[in-house]
């Protein structure tokens, strides 16, 4: 790369540093693991930067080599769904999409407004990982359905199914934590 | 439009990927259908929640770490 290149591949990396971290952080849930990801994602890009054609979708790219990463150093581990009602979460996302649209009454109105962060990460954190992934990619990192096929490496309509899925779940989540929670406005 | 699809294409509009074609009788659905049309302002306000709340910032060292990790290069 001349300097010129070099200056472009820079800035086009450094662009997406905060939605890596953003990413990172739901990865790890811990900030500093999540910088050690961050860091180890760049490094990566840097030696494959000869893969990388300039102007191409550099968000994409780096978000693919981070899963990618955090996948090769958790290989050993499996996620399951914890936290809220693993169980019944296990139960739900195995459920046809048609059959969870029946399942239990609808969350309701009136709780989205009193939902805070901590809220919204305890549920996201209690989804089984692939409806996880594909919910933030999409709502959190604002990524197309192509960019987030090329992340995860599955089809457009495996992404559009999880996403469905996943935020189905989650609002039947977030109003059981709600009610749980005792909320007022609670439905 | 069935209320089957209906819940399908909401979540691509609000993903910003429904055909502009369908647009149309996924709004006519909405007017016709409570459910669907109270399930469409849920998700989509959720969906608007998510992104809103969960947005970060990579603290200001990493920053600092990674540009001088990409200027070496």
């Amino acid at each position: 790369m001349d300097n010129v290149e070099r200056n472009r591949f820079e800035r086009e990396m450094l662009d997406h540093l905060d939605g890596l971290y953003g990413y990172a952080l739901h990865l790890c849930r811990d900030m500093e693991d999540a910088s050690d990801l961050v860091q180890e994602t760049y490094a990566k890009a840097l030696k494959s930067s000869g893969q990388y054609t300039l102007g191409s979708n550099a968000r994409a790219w780096l978000f693919a080599i981070m899963r990618n990463t955090h996948l090769n150093e958790m290989r050993s581990r499996v996620r399951k769904p914890v936290g809220l009602a693993g169980e019944w979460i296990e139960e739900l996302s195995r459920k046809d999409i048609p059959e969870l649209h029946r399942y239990g009454p609808d969350p309701g109105v009136g709780f989205m407004d009193k939902l805070l962060r901590k809220d919204i990460e305890a549920a996201l954190d209690s989804l089984p990982g692939t409806f996880r992934e594909a919910v933030v990619l999409c709502d959190v990192q604002g990524m197309s359905y192509t960019e987030i096929a090329s992340v995860l490496d599955i089809p457009i309509g495996t992404v559009r199914s999880r996403i469905h899925r996943g935020r189905m779940l989650l609002r039947h989540l977030l109003a059981d934590w709600h009610r749980f929670a005792g909320g007022e406005g609670a439905e | 439009m069935t209320c089957e699809d209906a819940h399908l294409h909401m979540h691509d509009f609000i993903s910003g990927e429904l055909a502009p074609e369908i647009r149309d009788s996924l709004f006519d659905h909405f007017e016709a259908c409570e459910n669907c049309r109270n399930c469409y302002y849920e998700t989509s306000r959720m969906a608007v929640k998510v992104g809103n709340l969960l947005q970060s910032q990579a603290p200001p060292e990493l920053r600092s770490a990674i540009s001088r990790m990409l200027a070496g290069a």
